[in-house]
């Protein structure tokens, strides 16, 4: 197995907006159907990768109809081209990340006695120039990339070669890949899922909720979309002037005091202002930095916002799971055998690495 | 990542072409992901190559706190501030792995022209 490094080259709350656009609907869509869980279990896999506690399990890796002293498997090398950011562009252990893979598989005997031949290529400025990298030079049997890089099209469908990213993407992206674009989840109905699941959460129950949100297309896909979330559980939008609960698109600062001064809430309770797009880390750096209007804000207003469980400051405060911790004790234990490690005086723990839980 | 590329790697078999492979990874099951320990889990299969008919996410409600950690802490975003420090934590409910979702998506509205 080999592991080289080549070197290749407030948002618009529209707000103002939208008083105007907030009105209640008077006839909700068809509900959609509450959140079940359908799942239908995929044949069961038989690997040596796939233990909960063990990378690799040694004695299980190899293919029955093939033993692995055979020559033409040691022979075939499977490539493999990881695409990075390389220095300053991304995590900064990414290359030595997967370099410590390719290492953890071969030490394993490659992958059921096949070789693994990993290509660490750091991305360039010109998608191009990466596509004829990675395909032209190394011919991989798949690339790799933690975020979809510009060249996956070229890649994909120019090169018809297997990408696999740790990237949610679209439909429209999968459509006509031939399965060759592979990634770790999709990001179809992300603004639904999160409706969905606040109104199912029972938050808004007994609530008055106001909509606010602008007139373009985007804006009245959001409306509709909140209109049928709300429907699920018979709860009707209200008026701004109403509402002690709004939900709009996605958060615009500015715009808040104007909202929260907008309606007359019948408590003392702050106005809960759920946002959905994505929490942004650079609204509280925002409101940290007017420390004054931010306190009177925040009497009177509660924000909100999602993120994916994928996201990496959600994930930088839990306890990794068990492959995340898997693979932290592992990079420990290769520091070691490299004579990385210096005086360890505690049981190794994860580091809770952002980059190693971005690898795993 | 490494997980799903040697998992699709050994589960593809000894003949590796192309089409072994996708159909390799796509039907490679949701062992673990990329979060933390008990997140459920919003689908069967741990990757997508085809597009998708059911949305299936994963999501945490936030909230804008105050008292967060301190700037060691990677959940903290920002120290500016050393009153109040204040971050997006998960809302009192949404800590323990999220939300899973899992409906038929929606069907795309077709304008037809004439």
């Amino acid at each position: 197995m080999i592991a080289r490094i080549a070197r290749p080259a407030l948002l618009a709350l529209p707000i103002a907006l939208a008083f105007a656009a907030f009105a209640p609907a008077s006839h909700a869509r068809p509900h959609p159907a509450p959140p079940t869980p359908a799942y239908s279990p995929p044949p069961s896999e038989e690997s040596p990768y796939s233990h909960a506690d063990n990378f690799c399990v040694r004695s299980a890796n190899r293919f029955d109809a093939v033993t692995s002293t055979e020559p033409p498997l040691r022979s075939q090398p499977a490539v493999v081209v990881w695409l990075t950011a390389g220095v300053g562009g991304g995590p900064a252990s990414e290359d030595g990340d997967v370099e410590t893979f390719a290492r953890l598989v071969d030490r394993c005997g490659g992958i059921g006695g096949r070789p693994l031949d990993v290509h660490v290529v750091h991305t360039s400025d010109d998608p191009a120039v990466d596509c004829a990298e990675v395909v032209g030079r190394y011919h991989p049997v798949m690339v790799v990339a933690t975020s979809l890089p510009p060249a996956w099209s070229c890649i994909v469908h120019d090169q018809r070669t297997i990408l696999v990213t740790g990237s949610d993407v679209s439909n429209a992206d999968l459509t006509g890949a031939g399965g060759r674009l592979v990634a770790t989840g999709s990001s179809e109905g992300v603004e639904q899922a999160r409706l969905l699941a606040l109104v199912d959460s029972g938050r808004l129950s007994g609530r008055k909720v106001a909509i606010v949100a602008g007139n373009d297309a985007t804006a009245s896909e959001f409306r509709r979309s909140a209109v049928a979330a709300l429907a699920t559980k018979h709860i009707r939008p209200v008026s701004v002037a109403d509402a002690d609960a709004v939900l709009v698109p996605t958060l615009e600062l500015g715009a808040l005091p104007l909202l929260s001064s907008s309606t007359t809430p019948t408590s003392s309770q702050p106005l809960d202002v759920y946002s959905f797009g994505t929490a942004d880390a650079s609204v509280p750096a925002a409101l940290e930095a007017q420390p004054a209007s931010s306190a009177r804000l925040l009497r009177s207003v509660r924000l909100y916002a999602f993120s994916p469980v994928a996201d990496r400051a959600y994930r930088a405060s839990q306890s990794p799971n068990t492959f995340s911790g898997m693979c932290n004790r592992a990079a420990v234990d290769e520091d070691g055998a490299r004579g990385l490690t210096t005086t360890t005086t505690t049981e190794p723990r994860p580091p809770l690495s952002a980059s190693y839980l971005t690898t795993s | 990542m490494s997980r799903i590329v040697a998992r699709g790697l050994f589960s593809a078999g000894p003949t590796l072409d192309q089409r072994g492979v996708i159909t390799a990874l796509h039907r490679l099951p949701y062992l673990d992901q990329a979060a933390p320990g008990g997140t459920p889990k919003p689908r069967p299969n741990q990757v997508v190559n085809e597009p998708v008919r059911r949305i299936e996410q994963t999501v945490v409600l936030d909230q804008v706190q105050s008292g967060c950690p301190s700037a060691s802490q990677p959940t903290t975003t920002t120290t500016t501030a050393a009153a109040a420090v204040l971050c997006w934590l998960p809302a009192p409910g949404w800590d323990d792995g999220g939300v899973v979702v899992n409906v038929p998506l929606p069907p795309t509205e077709v304008t037809v022209s004439h």
